[in-house]
């Protein structure tokens, strides 16, 4: 894979600290460190301080200030960031929602709600874990 | 809702034919719930192209929308008097067993793990009861086997959430056989060491995991037709040694298979034993 | 006056939709059972327990989702959700947890009624014992009473 996405950290922007909560649980469950950011100027600025170490962005759509999707463009246009996976977090389920995301970039696009064993192999597939054993 | 009724019967008639599941009518919003990403990732326009694309797929989409459609939720010791009979009927004649052979249980429909390791954890405190004279915890092997590829991922890191143990475990017994670390609880290597798991369709051939001499297949296929109900409990008769057990769910009843199974009442819990010589039907 | 029929069917998609969601988004994210007891017409669109949340919902469909409950059931499900003790939740995680909750119960009826274009607002939410919020309105509101452990849920939806 190249990186050792044991060391990886995972990124949860939301405006809700429940779901950012429950996002770090399930992250602990992984073994994986979650940082927090509750708008999307926050989560870039996290970004700008550590994206080495950010192995998978998890987003959410409607949030104060920038939206999820103007979010997601912003990593996918910046050359230091673009390769790490985002996946969009969200109540909105509709179809236009999930196309635009998947067409700007997004890995995944997980609806609210979800049970923890949902998210939890959302993210192991995209941290490329469960093969093997 | 954006599922016409024809695209949903598609589905839901796809379902069935490759997992078994049965999708009740006014589900409509189940698969659209559940579906619409797996659809746009693959390109499709509608659920018709998503079904076109399901019939040439020869696995990892199928495996995905199988796995998108079937839901996740076990317990651990899922109801006291089912956990109380295992303890008291099943184990202590398995543990004896174990004396002369090697001893091997099923959990047939394992979603994230929590059967088998209930059972390993029981399993352990049976053979603590006899001390010495017990006979080695490797002599039990524990098949764990479920439809879904994520729960079964989910199953073998063996770490669960505070809400995930919440449902059902003893406190005493999450003290003795998890590892707490921070919020969450890891199962102990002994008890893990204990559980294969594997994924596996109940719709498939089941001779290539051998005789059981316990089975648990619980709360699942009450989700299936009565046909694939009906095969479901001949093929697990077939993989029942003579002496063995069957378990399901509480609510769950082999009604019409009384002639392969009979019907054991234990402390109001009820178990099955196989009738008959097991031959092929 | 009165409401033409085919916005009558609309609105009881809406309800429909709404009671399927309060149990959809209860039992994954909380692992919780819930059941409907009850639904009446009620006049006024009122949250009086000791917590509430509400959203708005506007665009193809006009309207509000809202819920009320005392505390203990919210620190439950907050409790549930988040993985916390009961003990370690402040007052900001209650409030949080209702706001999201009435996001959850919105966002879900928005899709799953699938009317076009609607937009729902972020969310409001209170705690505290003396409060009673009511939003007026020219439309009735339909209350639907969930049982949820030994709890009691209230629902409420005007469009």
């Amino acid at each position: 894979m190249g990186r050792d996405d044991s060391k990886m950290k995972l990124l949860t922007i939301d405006d809700s600290r429940t779901i950012r909560r429950v996002i770090s649980g399930i992250g602990a469950m992984l073994g994986y460190e979650v940082l927090e950011a509750e708008h999307g100027a926050a989560g870039l600025k996290i970004l700008e301080q550590c994206s080495q170490d950010v192995g998978l962005v998890l987003l959410d759509w409607n949030m104060p200030g920038m939206n999820g999707l103007e979010v997601l463009k912003a990593i996918k246009a910046d050359n230091r960031w673009q390769h790490i996976p985002v996946m969009m977090v969200t109540t909105e389920g509709e179809k236009d929602y999930i196309v635009k995301s998947i067409q700007a970039g997004a890995c995944h696009y997980q609806t609210k709600p979800f049970t923890q064993e949902e998210m939890a192999s959302r993210i192991m597939e995209a941290m490329g874990m469960g093969g093997g054993t | 809702m954006a599922i016409s009724k024809e695209e949903f019967l598609l589905i839901r008639t796809f379902l069935h034919d490759h997992s078994g599941i049965l999708i009740g009518d006014g589900k409509e919003y189940l698969v659209e719930n559940r579906l619409t990403v797996l659809m746009v990732q693959n390109g499709c326009e509608n659920f018709f192209d998503l079904h076109k694309k399901l019939q040439k797929d020869t696995g990892p989409l199928r495996n995905k929308v199988i796995d998108a459609m079937t839901t996740n939720e076990t317990l651990w010791f899922r109801d006291a008097s089912f956990a109380a009979v295992v303890s008291e009927a099943v184990l202590p004649q398995l543990v004896a067993k174990a004396a002369t052979q090697t001893v091997r249980i099923w959990s047939a429909a394992c979603s994230t793990g929590q059967e088998p390791y209930s059972i390993g954890i029981l399993l352990h405190e049976e053979i603590k009861k006899l001390g010495a004279k017990g006979p080695p915890v490797s002599k039990f092997k524990i098949l764990a086997t479920d439809i879904s590829p994520s729960a079964i991922m989910i199953a073998k890191t063996a770490r669960y959430s505070q809400l995930a143990i919440s449902r059902g475990m003893k406190p005493e017994l999450l003290e003795k056989y998890f590892t707490k670390n921070g919020m969450v609880h890891e199962v102990k290597p002994e008890v893990r060491s204990l559980v294969e798991f594997k994924q596996f369709n109940l719709k498939d051939d089941f001779e290539q995991h051998g005789m059981f001499d316990f089975v648990m297949c619980r709360n699942v296929l009450i989700y299936f037709s009565e046909d694939l109900k009906r095969d479901i409990y001949r093929k697990i008769h077939r993989g029942l040694l003579k002496d063995g057990w069957l378990a399901i769910g509480a609510s769950e009843s082999p009604r019409g298979y009384t002639d392969v199974f009979e019907q054991v009442i234990i402390k109001g819990a009820a178990l099955f034993r196989p009738k008959g010589v097991s031959k092929g039907a | 006056m009165g409401m033409g029929g085919r916005v009558a069917v609309q609105v009881e998609s809406v309800h429909e939709a709404l009671q399927v969601a309060v149990v959809d988004v209860l039992g994954r994210m909380a692992m919780t059972e819930v059941v409907l007891i009850h639904r009446e017409r009620v006049s006024g669109f009122r949250l009086d327990f000791e917590a509430g949340g509400m959203v708005r919902l506007s665009g193809a469909l006009n309207g509000m989702i809202g819920l009320t409950c005392h505390l203990g059931l919210v620190e439950e499900l907050v409790s549930r959700i988040g993985g916390l003790p009961i003990d370690q939740l402040e007052n900001e995680d209650l409030m949080d947890g209702v706001a999201e909750l009435a996001n959850l119960f919105g966002g879900w009826t928005k899709t799953n009624v699938g009317q076009g274009d609607v937009q729902v607002s972020p969310p409001m939410a209170f705690i505290g014992k003396e409060v009673i919020a009511e939003w007026k309105t020219d439309r009735p509101a339909e209350r639907f009473i969930f049982q949820v452990n030994e709890h009691v849920l209230y629902v409420l939806a005007s469009f």
